[in-house]
């Protein structure tokens, strides 16, 4: 999907793939596309305060590669979630990105059997 | 200082002391309502950033994106643009995602560590000192 300037949700989605691959907290990672932003959920295991304040700093490389694009990065730490249940938070229609990190938690099965 | 700075800085203290007061009151409600902590405390990061950026670049963000962006585009605001984003997305899931919880500790941490630390550097960077403290 393109929404400004040419850019692609693919491009934003791989982006931010490679800049989080080599974060061990890492589980999953959705990207979706809005009318005029683009929205990015991490998926993480439970990770202390300054590992969130470190991946939530990691937007810098998107503001920096696409300077004109609205990005938004939600940091979803599963231990903050009652009852955590990934279709309830990701929205319908987010595109996965979690091979782009060469990681796979099976959150990639828990979303495909809850949309199919 | 002009005064519109002014006036954001007086509006941040306020939405801070009213995120503290959440954390360190008494509360009948159960679970104790600590996610109004997070979204008054990323309210008082808004009106420092905003402070900041009126008094040093007579600039009024349009939104939350605009204003995000700001933070990571000005020397003086980049080294929190981790704490900024975490404050406002913790604010956003306290108030978007019914599974959310925030516990007294997260609360704490994110007024105590993320905001102030988004607070130091805007008041280092206006040259004043820390709010509530004599000039």
């Amino acid at each position: 999907m393109t929404i400004a300037h040419g850019l692609t949700l693919f491009e934003v989605g791989r982006t931010f793939a490679q800049a989080v691959r080599d974060e061990p907290a890492v589980k999953s990672l959705w990207a979706s596309a809005h009318r005029d932003y683009f929205e990015l959920w991490l998926v993480t295991a439970p990770v202390d305060a300054d590992t969130e304040r470190r991946l939530y700093g990691l937007i810098e490389l998107l503001f920096e590669a696409f300077p004109d694009a609205r990005i938004r990065l939600h940091v979803i730490n599963r231990e903050a979630f009652e009852d955590f249940e990934l279709t309830s938070i990701v929205p319908r229609g987010a595109e996965n990105y979690s091979a782009a990190l060469v990681l796979d938690d099976g959150c990639a099965d828990e979303r495909s059997s809850a949309q199919g | 200082m002009d005064a519109r700075t002014s006036a954001h800085l007086r509006r941040a203290e306020r939405n801070r002391d009213i995120a503290r007061e959440i954390i360190e009151s008494s509360w009948s409600v159960q679970p104790a309502p600590y996610e109004w902590a997070v979204v008054a405390g990323f309210y008082a990061a808004v009106h420092d950033v905003n402070a900041y950026l009126w008094e040093k670049h007579q600039y009024e963000p349009r939104d939350h994106d605009d204003r995000q962006r700001a933070v990571a585009r000005h020397a003086d605001l980049k080294p929190v643009l981790g704490a900024y984003t975490r404050l406002r997305d913790l604010a956003f899931q306290a108030r978007y995602m019914a599974t959310f919880r925030v516990t007294e500790a997260a609360a704490r941490a994110a007024v105590s560590s993320d905001l102030a630390d988004v607070e130091r550097a805007v008041m280092s960077a206006l040259g004043a000192g820390p709010a509530g403290s004599p000039d």
